[in-house]
């Protein structure tokens, strides 16, 4: 059994592989920010919410795969993505209160919610009343 | 067989350009190339002695988008969804590695497959096939000797 190709492995791809598959990441990611959080899109194709681990470490957003290996080896005729590991990281700017965190993983994207703080959120244009 | 769609190959210029600029040459030049948002999906291929399965990358798809066609001996997977505007809601990208739009590939099914029990599952994001082989029943003959 074949199929089209994805890409053309050469040599010259060969070399550049490691950079080649981060590059073109499998777990690629959308981040948009509105005016009051940030929201984290992450493609995680195989992944449902026991199999993800997040954790704050300072400033800095971990995403973590936790699981295992099968025990049993599946044969692969052709494998062109992985559904067991996965880690992204992201660094945090210092306007997010941290605690409002809360994510959902849904169809294999991870949703990733987070709240400015108070201060940092944009407010609605004030006007004064000149007396 | 030919390749559904054209299919832009990352090469290690595209990787010097991005560590240099900070962006991509397809956000540059505005297109869409990552593999996921591509029209031709990461596919791993099981094969087992009863059957094969196709597991296709899809993430952020519904089970109604995906259209499953076998004809002859090619397999077309479809899936299309409508993409989500940028406005209030999304708000404004600071990175931006995927849409979501559609997706088709086409796979040569080989002989020995029994086309009218194939089924489909989405899962997670991901889209499982299977496609039972056809049980040829063992003939095993002692044939005497005259």
């Amino acid at each position: 059994m074949y199929c089209t190709k994805y890409y053309k492995p050469d040599t010259r791809q060969q070399l550049w592989k490691k950079s080649y598959s981060s590059y073109r990441s499998l777990h690629a990611t959308n981040i948009s920010e509105t005016k009051d959080g940030f929201t984290i899109d992450i493609l995680v194709p195989g992944f449902d919410k026991e199999g993800l681990e997040l954790k704050i470490e300072k400033d800095i957003l971990f995403v973590k795969s936790t699981k295992e290996a099968p025990e049993t080896t599946i044969k692969y005729n052709k494998k062109e993505f992985d559904t067991l590991k996965l880690h992204k990281r992201f660094r945090l700017p210092s306007t997010i209160d941290t605690s409002t965190i809360s994510a959902k993983a849904e169809n294999g994207i991870l949703s990733i919610s987070l709240e400015k703080k108070e201060e940092a959120k944009d407010k609605a244009p004030k006007n004064i009343t000149i007396q | 067989m030919k390749s559904v769609s054209s299919n832009r190959t990352a090469t290690p210029f595209d990787k010097l350009f991005e560590d240099f600029f900070g962006t991509s040459i397809d956000n540059v030049l505005g297109r869409d190339m990552s593999p996921l948002n591509h029209r031709l999906p990461a596919t791993n291929i099981i094969e087992n002695d009863d059957a094969f399965t196709l597991e296709v990358s899809a993430p952020g798809f519904d089970k109604g988008d995906f259209s499953v066609n076998l004809e002859k001996d090619i397999l077309s997977i479809e899936a299309k969804t409508e993409e989500k505007k940028d406005d209030e809601s999304t708000g404004k990208f600071h990175l931006k590695e995927f849409r979501h739009r559609s997706l088709k590939r086409n796979f040569t099914l080989p002989e020995h497959i029994d086309g009218e029990n194939i089924s489909a599952k989405y899962e997670k994001g991901i889209l499982f096939v299977t496609i039972p082989k056809v049980v040829e029943p063992k003939i095993s003959k002692n044939i005497e000797i005259g």
